[in-house]
């Protein structure tokens, strides 16, 4: 349920224009208000442009594929706190055929969700043969955010597609029968004010909550850019401020966090050389080979075999 | 401006339609593809003259085949598959109902698309047809448009387009050749 705002959060922020690599911070937009009303997930655009509520759309009929039949995954343990691993550590790691299994089996039916650097994740495992990778099921865009999450269905929006349409995640995450979800979203947010992106987080995972009861939720923290290469308002500093905010957040609704950023981090609160394509933010091979390790060990930190 | 390299298949090809094989379509393997354009093609082992039912026997290309000669053609970036599992979460297409197909995207920081779907059947081409559009809807938002400001201008000029059973979209820069490469492997 959305919380309501009446009580003093009026958000200023500026027109949502762009996405990764735009200097927002020079870029004259049209103010925007952000009013949440109680029971509703409204934002009242400067323009007086109404974003949500909104009918969902008619689903168009899914193709029905009959599921293999898999095992009940092993009881994982709820989430508890932040999972922070080195890089060394992480490669460190062994796992025998069981635990690979259990490891395995742990993300049946589960789905990321986030940006542009998730997309590169998602081409890493479409890449991959590795069954793990296989097993990971994706809704990514480009410059997609917990703002632009909230968008209507239509001209406007980029909601990643699901077989062939756009939805809001709460209404696509269900259609897959995930049972869990893992969220890398805030880079293209921080832009429009840390502090409105933070609050925005809860009320996206408690939309899609209430549309699949028992999900089970992780927060990937998000990365940082290369050293001196922040543009505008997607800066580390706000990164890391945000990912600070999102983790008490996550600490107190006992949700999953991975703190995905220091692990790939230069020690000095940027994304390390190694792992930036772009001299920017995007992210490498070996960068989501780091990625992959992580998803690994914080499922078996769930399963309690670590 | 297109960067051409030479194929040597594709001399191969001038040969096969030079020569009297009754073939509609390059040959590419054995004697007649690294046959010149000035030697006689070799008639097969019993000396009988090809007829129309060879012609018809042959496979027609697949969608494999066809961006295999586009990459050939053009240095595209780093493009990833999308498998059975893969199009039907993504664009709601069932396998079941395809003949081949290639749905290559480049890497999250482009908008490159290769998608070349052959239905088995004509009834499904619509259905294809339509959730092609969704794709190039998506990245023809505004948001999208800024995010590949580089190649807005591609996207905006990008088309989904049918052949028979062929559903086909490309962004990309070479999207023309690509088309007359596709039409090429379809006639």
């Amino acid at each position: 349920m959305v919380r309501k705002t009446g009580l003093g959060l009026l958000l200023l922020l500026t027109a949502l224009l762009g996405g990764c690599g735009k200097d927002t911070g020079d870029k004259a937009g049209q103010p925007v208000v952000l009013d949440i009303q109680e029971g509703t997930y409204a934002f009242v655009r400067g323009d007086g442009e109404k974003v949500g509520p909104w009918p969902s759309p008619t689903p168009t009929p899914v193709v029905v594929v009959t599921p293999t039949p898999v095992p009940e995954p092993e009881p994982a343990a709820p989430a508890q706190g932040t999972t922070s691993i080195a890089v060394d550590e992480l490669r460190a790691i062994q796992y025998s055929a069981e635990e690979e299994q259990k490891i395995q089996d742990f993300y049946e039916n589960t789905v990321f969700t986030g940006d542009s650097v998730l997309l590169g994740f998602r081409n890493y495992c479409a890449r991959s043969g590795d069954p793990l990778c296989k097993k990971l099921e994706f809704l990514a865009s480009g410059s997609y955010s917990l703002h632009n999450a909230f968008v209507e269905v239509g001209e406007k929006s980029i909601h990643p597609l699901y077989q062939g349409q756009q939805y809001p995640l709460w209404e696509s995450i269900p259609m897959m029968g995930a049972k869990r979800v893992f969220l890398f979203f805030g880079i293209n947010d921080v832009s429009w004010g840390v502090q409105d992106a933070i609050n925005l987080y809860p009320l996206l995972i408690e939309r899609i909550q209430e549309a699949a009861p028992g999900i089970d939720v992780t927060i990937i923290s998000a990365t940082y850019t290369l050293a001196g290469a922040g543009k505008g308002g997607i800066n580390n500093a706000n990164l890391a401020e945000f990912n600070e905010g999102v983790a008490k957040v996550a600490a107190e609704r006992g949700w999953g966090f991975i703190d995905m950023a220091n692990t790939l981090s230069d020690g000095n609160g940027n994304l390390a050389p190694q792992y930036c394509s772009d001299s920017f933010l995007h992210e490498t091979s070996e960068a989501y080979d780091v990625w992959y390790l992580m998803m690994k060990a914080y499922a078996a930190e769930r399963l309690g075999i670590r | 401006m297109k960067m051409r390299k030479v194929s040597g298949w594709i001399a191969a090809a001038a040969v096969c339609l030079l020569a009297a094989c009754g073939s509609e379509k390059p040959q590419t393997e054995g004697a007649k593809a690294t046959a010149t354009p000035t030697q006689q093609v070799q008639q097969p082992a019993d000396d009988a003259a090809p007829t129309e039912a060879d012609a018809v026997e042959e496979e027609a290309a697949t969608a494999q085949e066809i961006y295999d000669e586009i990459c050939a053609e053009y240095s595209l970036p780093e493009m990833y598959p999308q498998d059975d599992n893969g199009i039907l979460n993504a664009y709601g297409l069932d396998a079941a109902k395809i003949e081949s197909y290639v749905c290559m995207e480049a890497a999250e920081t482009r908008a490159d698309r290769v998608f070349i779907v052959m239905l088995k059947d004509a009834a499904d081409v619509a259905d294809v047809e339509t959730k092609f559009n969704n794709v190039l809807g998506q990245l023809s938002s505004q948001d999208s448009l800024d995010y590949y400001p580089d190649q807005a201008d591609v996207i905006t000029s990008a088309s989904v387009k049918t052949k028979g059973n062929t559903v086909y979209l490309f962004i990309s820069e070479y999207a023309d050749g690509m088309e007359e490469i596709l039409l090429d492997a379809l006639n």
